[in-house]
């Protein structure tokens, strides 16, 4: 990317970086957070930080003895073949930052793309873990086209998104590059694609959507 | 570097535990191991304890973690972190890994997408190394500093693998002052971090 990339105006809340730095969230959410980092070097020194925090802890905690053949059974099992890592997904056409890249690859055209409404689609993430995400929670790469609108929806849990490439506009302001935007249970909006190029946003969603028609109460 | 050198009843020092991973990673030096081993290897069971395994699963899983130590130690950057963050990183996700079960997603510091950090130019070794021991010895004067209110909840969350949400319903406080007292702490905690040292971007 160029000098001149922008920076993120939109963060996470200080106590979430936290959560993820001391390894309190889901895998779910931990991907928004990772992918906002990786647009933002803001917050990855916020994180270095809380991380810088969990070592002194760490160093402040009373040892708890090992059984004595501990250290000999380690070093035994130094030079054991470690097991095979997964190579991270080499970044290709698609730009997405690494920790998209490992649940989607790199080629956005091969996706399965499902449409929402005109020049809205969306492709869901999956575990990569073998712990089956809850069933109402859900990881989605959604892409907007200029000028189109997602179908106005409320929430009955929190909605986060992190974009990752383009922009979208609702009632609450205009979220670029790397921006976060949290949206509360109870809040209802109507997300557009700000013109240029397509937007690419990651959405997760803590609850389901309530799909609303034009005569919602609170709006943004 | 010889790692025998040292007393044994002296407490490492955070520059001679980086010295110590740094060792291990370029001359897969075994006697530098063992200590890292013998200071770090009874914190992280400590940890794993508290993050409630079991007492044979703790012991099993600080192991496997010193092994990562081991393993990925050429990773390891003096300038960027203390040993003890780096460790700490290690264990943290051994826990999710192996308690939760789940993938921990997170950034690659190598990734050609990744907008640069605005970060001054690292000090020299032996400055950063001096730098760490003071640095590390302000943390953890702030950390036995912090008001009552504000160090229970970071050890919730630290310790206790409760998101900011869960806290706040534990604790039956509202939701933003759970916020408001992390922000403050890591505030608190940053700047003895950063009092001395590099400035944020």
């Amino acid at each position: 990317m160029s000098a001149a990339h922008a920076r993120p105006r939109h963060h996470f809340d200080e106590a979430l970086l936290i959560d993820y730095a001391a390894g309190n969230l889901p895998e779910t959410l931990s991907i928004l957070v990772a992918t906002h980092l990786s647009l933002c070097p803001a917050c990855r020194a916020a994180v270095a930080d809380a991380e810088a925090v969990g070592g002194a802890l760490l160093e402040a905690l009373a040892p708890e003895a090992l059984a004595p053949e501990a250290l000999d059974r380690v070093l035994a099992r130094l030079d054991d073949e470690a097991p095979e890592e997964d190579a991270p997904e080499a970044p290709g056409a698609g730009g997405l930052p690494a920790p998209l890249r490992a649940y989607l690859g790199d080629d956005l055209k091969v996706l399965d793309w499902q449409q929402l409404a005109p020049g809205v689609d969306k492709v869901p993430l999956t575990p990569l873990s073998n712990i089956p995400w809850r069933p109402e929670e859900a990881v989605c790469l959604v892409r907007l086209q200029p000028g189109a609108v997602a179908p106005r929806h409320g929430h009955t849990g929190n909605e986060v998104t992190v974009i990752v490439r383009g922009g979208l506009a609702d009632g609450s302001g205009d979220y670029e590059l790397g921006d976060a935007l949290i949206v509360d249970a109870g809040v209802t909006h109507a997300p557009v694609g700000l013109p240029g190029e397509p937007c690419l946003c990651l959405v997760y969603l803590e609850a389901p959507l309530l799909p609303i028609g034009d005569d919602h109460v609170a709006s943004i | 570097m010889s790692a025998a050198s040292r007393k044994s009843d002296d407490p490492p020092d955070p520059a001679r535990l980086s010295r110590l991973v740094v060792a291990v990673g370029e001359n897969r030096d075994r006697a530098a191991f063992a200590e890292l081993f013998g200071h770090f290897a009874p914190r992280i069971k400590t940890y794993l304890l508290k993050q409630g395994a079991e007492a044979g699963q703790a012991e099993e899983m600080a192991q496997e973690a010193m092994i990562m130590v081991w393993r990925r130690a050429e990773s390891f950057d003096p300038a960027k972190s203390a040993a003890s963050t780096w460790i700490f990183t290690i264990a943290r996700n051994k826990r999710i890994d192996a308690l939760r079960r789940e993938r921990r997603p997170d950034y690659d510091p190598a990734d050609p997408t990744l907008p640069p950090a605005l970060v001054p130019a690292a000090p020299a070794a032996a400055d950063r190394a001096a730098e760490l021991t003071q640095q590390a010895e302000r943390l953890a004067e702030a950390i036995r500093a912090l008001p009552e209110e504000q160090a229970e909840l970071v050890r919730m969350a630290y310790f206790e693998d409760k998101a900011h949400g869960q806290i706040a319903s534990e604790t039956e406080l509202p939701l933003g002052t759970v916020k408001s007292r992390l922000r403050l702490a890591l505030a608190r905690l940053r700047k003895a971090l950063n009092a001395g040292g590099r400035e944020d971007a």
